[in-house]
């Protein structure tokens, strides 16, 4: 593939300090939980139509499942996958070595035993019951930890730079060390333990300002930063634009912040509380077209690389994924489409568009990248990578198609006062048809997991000094 | 190339210098911050918004009265809502009514909230809203319901919570039967707890339903597993009388918002808003005659029920109650099926009954639409007697089992007796839930339902029979040929869309190697790439 000959003579060797080994630390912790937690969602997915499969136990009814389903791929796969990715690039970009890697590995370790903890504490009926936020409160105390260390050797890595110049990747992580802490702490009322909630609807708006932003403060950042690094690396084309990437990030920290209200658009919160959210999901596209103008820019006229390098392709994939959701969510948090569309499927669509097809098919495309690169492996099979993206392709199809049908067809009979009950036999189709796109995934997921472990499992192609130094690749 | 192209080529290239200078500048200018002012930038912005979403609406919902709805909660409920939290009803059952909800209550306020937390709003709704659904169900529905869902709500797909303890079910109905409503006592669930219906006033208090020991005798000599009726003869043709005068009742008065069913999904039943009783659930939990005939003889406040004792007397209102006593396991069947059968052909003989309608698509498609609004949920979408509310479907009710249309299509067939299709659909079959729909639908309404239905039969009795009756060439090759089935259609398309991607996935490397080509000579041609830096200047 053409990326491989990406050797350029003019540059020094680049001192990364450990890096890799806290990006494989965070990758191994990443693809292991991807196939698991996926597999929750299937379970999900046919106790939709048949509603006795495994509900003879507390610990498999849907309701656990569910929180167990997202809090797993949330903080295990995604969050896993865009820290370790954080760790490959801002040593890259900022030209230094990684600092105190050990306490990078550390951080990897903690995040995720203690997110297990809470995936098993939540199975177990140990939940906060808040949406996104049921992790307990001790774990909460331990993703705080997590945090701050993480932050403290990003900024240390940071301040210590050689290249001068701050690429636009790492202004979105040096925001996302200092914003999420903060959106965490808020969000998950940690002051006032073990409940970690308020009363009434204060707590309702609490939640969702945590719900959007864990989205919009830490998905989000990471996803740009990372398409930001790796679009131009994989195309060896300059960023078209440094001031769009600087309107986009001031926009992302301003209106993103202020959505989480749109969850909550026909509760009884106050109205003005209402239009800040309406107002901020729109000129949320501030952010999101800056950034879509400007990738797409940098991608004119090479778009035809997606379909000779397959990483690319999933990346690219991830990022008009993005601009599709970012698009769609900015309609649907317009008061009247809010609600139609509220309460159906189609939000659960939605959210399965941006974290799995935004997110988590980028991280499959960075990780089928990155992977050889940090290890001095040979990729497995670019064969299977190959298979793995028709599979991913055809699972995703159906798996939306599925959801965003049982969503207007429940939307529609709501509309015309159907009760939930009635309208509940039309949709077992789609609820069939859902199940069946998203085994698919999980069969996507497995592939990929396979991959990738026999990758990590085989013998080094190059010593191992050459993995620990890099050609500096500096892409603008 | 010509003189004036390289004129051009060299001015070109020296604006591109000039710019790429200038852009280099500007590059450089947007990179010299430091990280410090971009930091505190970015997390200052931040900060700003977090104090208007979340410091500002803290402080204006600090002091909200509880609303009267809002209620502190006991232990018991308090460990119910503790188990609802815990196996995450939240996630399909909501907590919030809006404005413009349909027969969930009224639209929640901000005092509802008050001593929630954390609160249970949630964002789905697989499942009916939950904030004011207490006193809606007897609690000893909830409690079947809850152990196993379908028991008492066919289709529903709620995982069964048969593993909790009762005690937990208790602490969890207990919360459910309090949610939205004024502090309920929910009495003693052992019993039924049935106490949050309101007592029966006095000329009510003691009333019995004249027909009740006659409903005993019969359903003591009826075997509902072999659809026999060995019983005295006397009280079977007493209760054919009866049963099928509260039937042709129930049908004038009641189907319209009850269904023929008695599930509460009639057709009106959509524009009243508050949802009509659920009769089979409602008896399920039988309160006593006193209570029933109160209720259908005064309405129900607030509701679209009316006061039917100004229309009906006591006779004819407890005849009615007789009736719907079948929604809740099925009739006790004194009228032998072979002797209604009778009865059509005998019908049909004497009036040599025939359709009265050509048989047009549009005749189709309307008896197709009468079908599912009224039929389907006994006989079932398919015809084959297996709707929601039939005992051939878990959870189901009406029995004997509905008609299958795909068998009996054929017993009709075989007679080939247009009548017995007639009188059946007009006057009901005796001692049995198939109502009179003489008394809901017009002839012209009956006739093409007879049509869809006899849509069901199979293709040689359809043929033989069926066809031949009716004049439109629609009808006559109704069942001839299948060419035109969707399904086929479908196949085909589905396989052709498939055999494309297989063929695009082969080749499309090779079919993108000329594109990437001829995408290049362009670029190389007319489309100097460093061009781009103009446009970086532009914004």
């Amino acid at each position: 593939m053409s990326e491989d000959k990406s050797a350029q003579k003019d540059t020094t060797p680049l001192d990364l300090g450990g890096a890799n080994e806290v990006t494989k630390t965070w990758f191994v912790f990443a693809f292991l939980w991807f196939p698991v937690f996926t597999t929750f969602g299937l379970i999900m997915a046919i106790k939709f139509f048949i509603p006795t499969f495994l509900a003879d136990s507390a610990w498999l009814t849907f309701g656990r499942i569910r929180p167990a389903h997202v809090n797993g791929l949330l903080f295990g796969f995604l969050s896993s996958g865009l820290i370790g990715t954080m760790y490959y690039v801002v040593p890259r970009v900022a030209n230094a070595p990684l600092y105190k890697p050990n306490i990078g590995k550390f951080a990897a370790g903690l995040w995720n035993v203690a997110v297990l903890a809470g995936v098993i504490m939540i199975l177990a009926g140990d939940t906060q019951a808040r949406e996104y936020a049921e992790m307990p409160w001790v774990v909460d105390v331990a993703v705080m930890v997590t945090l701050i260390l993480m932050g403290y050797t990003i900024i240390g890595t940071i301040v210590r730079r050689r290249e001068h110049n701050l690429y636009s990747s790492l202004w979105f992580y040096a925001g996302i060390v200092f914003w999420f802490p903060i959106v965490y702490f808020i969000g998950n009322v940690m002051w006032n333990p073990p409940s970690g909630a308020l009363s009434g609807l204060t707590d309702s708006i609490i939640n969702w300002f945590y719900g959007h932003n864990v989205l919009g403060l830490w998905f989000t950042p990471f996803g740009l930063a990372l398409w930001y690094y790796f679009i131009p690396r994989l195309t060896k084309r300059a960023l078209y634009s440094a001031v769009l990437s600087v309107i986009s990030f001031f926009a992302l920290a301003f209106f993103y912040t202020g959505v989480g209200g749109h969850h909550l658009l026909q509760a009884p919160i106050p109205e003005w509380l209402k239009t800040i959210a309406v107002l901020s999901s729109l000129l949320m596209m501030f952010s999101v077209l800056t950034f879509g103008t400007n990738i797409g820019m940098t991608m004119r006229g090479v778009w035809h690389m997606m379909f000779s390098n397959v990483p690319l392709r999933f990346i690219l994939f991830g990022f008009l994924c993005y601009i599709a959701v970012s698009i769609q969510g900015t309609f649907q948090a317009f008061r009247d489409m809010n609600l139609y569309l509220h309460y159906s499927q189609w939000p659960v669509m939605h959210s399965h568009l941006s974290l799995y097809a935004a997110f988590g098919v980028t991280i499959m495309g960075v990780m089928f990248w990155t992977v050889p690169r940090v290890t001095g492996k040979k990729l497995f099979s670019k064969k299977l990578m190959d298979v793995t993206w028709w599979v991913t392709l055809l699972g995703f199809t159906i798996f939306m198609a599925g959801m965003m049908l049982a969503g207007l067809e429940a939307n529609a009979a709501w509309f015309t006062h159907m009760t939930v009950a009635q309208a509940l036999p039309f949709l077992t189709p789609y609820f069939i048809v859902r199940a069946i796109g998203g085994g698919i995934v999980v069969v996507s997921a497995f592939l990929f997991a396979i991959n990738i472990i026999i990758t990590f499992l085989s013998k080094p192609l190059v010593p191992h000094e050459t993995s620990k130094t890099e050609t500096g690749v500096q892409p603008i | 190339m010509s003189d004036l192209e390289k004129k051009l080529e060299e001015e070109l290239e020296k604006v591109e210098k000039g710019i790429e200078k200038e852009a280099r500048t500007i590059r450089t200018r947007v990179h010299q911050h430091n990280l410090f002012p971009i930091v505190a930038a970015g997390v200052s912005v931040m900060l700003l918004m977090t104090s208007m979403v979340v410091v500002a609406p803290y402080m204006f919902l600090l002091d909200v009265p509880p609303s009267s709805i809002a209620h502190q909660y006991t232990p018991l409920e308090a460990r119910g809502r503790d188990l609802y939290l815990s196996l995450g009803c939240f996630y399909c059952h909501s907590q919030q009514v809006r404005p413009y909800d349909w027969g969930f209550g009224n639209a929640s306020a901000e005092g509802d909230y008050v001593f929630d937390s954390p609160h249970a709003l949630g964002t789905e709704r697989t499942g009916p809203d939950l904030a004011q659904i207490g006193g809606m169900r007897p609690t000893i529905w909830h409690i079947l319901h809850d152990k196993d869902p379908r028991s008492v709500s066919p289709g529903s797909i709620m995982p069964n919570f048969g593993f909790l303890s009762d005690d937990d079910i208790n602490a969890l109905v207990a919360y459910i039967q309090n949610q939205g409503q004024e502090n309920l006592d929910v009495g003693n669930s052992t019993t039924g707890g049935a106490s949050y219906h309101p007592s029966v006033p006095d000329p009510y208090t003691n009333v019995t339903n004249q027909f009740t020991p006659l409903m005993q005798v019969v359903l003591a000599g009826y075997d509902p597993v072999n659809d026999v009726y060995n019983g005295s003869s006397l009280a079977g043709t007493q209760w054919t009388e009866i049963f099928d005068i509260g039937k042709a009742n129930f049908t004038q008065r009641c189907l319209a918002c009850h269904g023929c069913s008695g599930n509460s999904q009639g057709p009106y039943a959509r524009h009243v808003v508050t949802q009509p009783a659920n009769l089979h659930e409602r008896l399920s939990s039988f309160p006593g005659d006193s209570y029933d005939i109160w209720r259908v003889s005064e309405g129900v406040p607030g509701t679209a029920m009316p006061a039917w004792h100004l229309s009906l007397n006591d006779t004819e209102i407890q005849r009615i109650i007789i009736y719907i006593m079948s929604f809740v396991f099925g009739s006790a069947r004194t009228f032998p099926g072979s002797m209604s059968d009778a009865e059509g052909d005998a019908f049909g003989n004497r009036t040599n009954a025939t359709p009265q309608i050509s048989g047009t698509q549009s005749d189709f498609d309307q008896g197709g639409q009468i079908f599912r609004l009224y039929c389907a949920q006994c006989h079932g979408e398919t015809g084959q007697g297996d709707g929601p509310a039939s005992i051939a479907t878990d959870g189901g009710y009406i029995s004997p089992q509905p008609a299958n249309f795909t068998e009996s299509g054929r017993d009709f067939a075989e007679n080939g007796n247009y009548g017995r299709y007639l009188w059946k659909a007009r006057e009901g079959v005796e001692t049995t839930n198939m109502p009179p729909w003489k008394w809901a639908l017009s002839d012209d309404e009956i006739y093409k339902v007879i049509f869809y239905v006899q849509g069901f039969a199979p293709a040689e009795n359809y043929n033989a029979v069926w066809g031949p009756q009716y004049t439109d060439p629609f009808a006559r090759n109704l069942k001839k040929t299948v060419t035109t089935g969707s399904m086929e259609t479908d196949l085909v398309i589905l396989t052709t869309w498939l055999a494309g991607l297989l063929m695009w996935n082969l080749r499309y490397r090779q079919i993108l190697n000329l594109a990437r080509i001829a995408k290049l000579k362009t670029l190389v041609q007319n489309y100097p790439q460093r061009r781009q830096f103009a446009w970086t200047l532009t914004c």
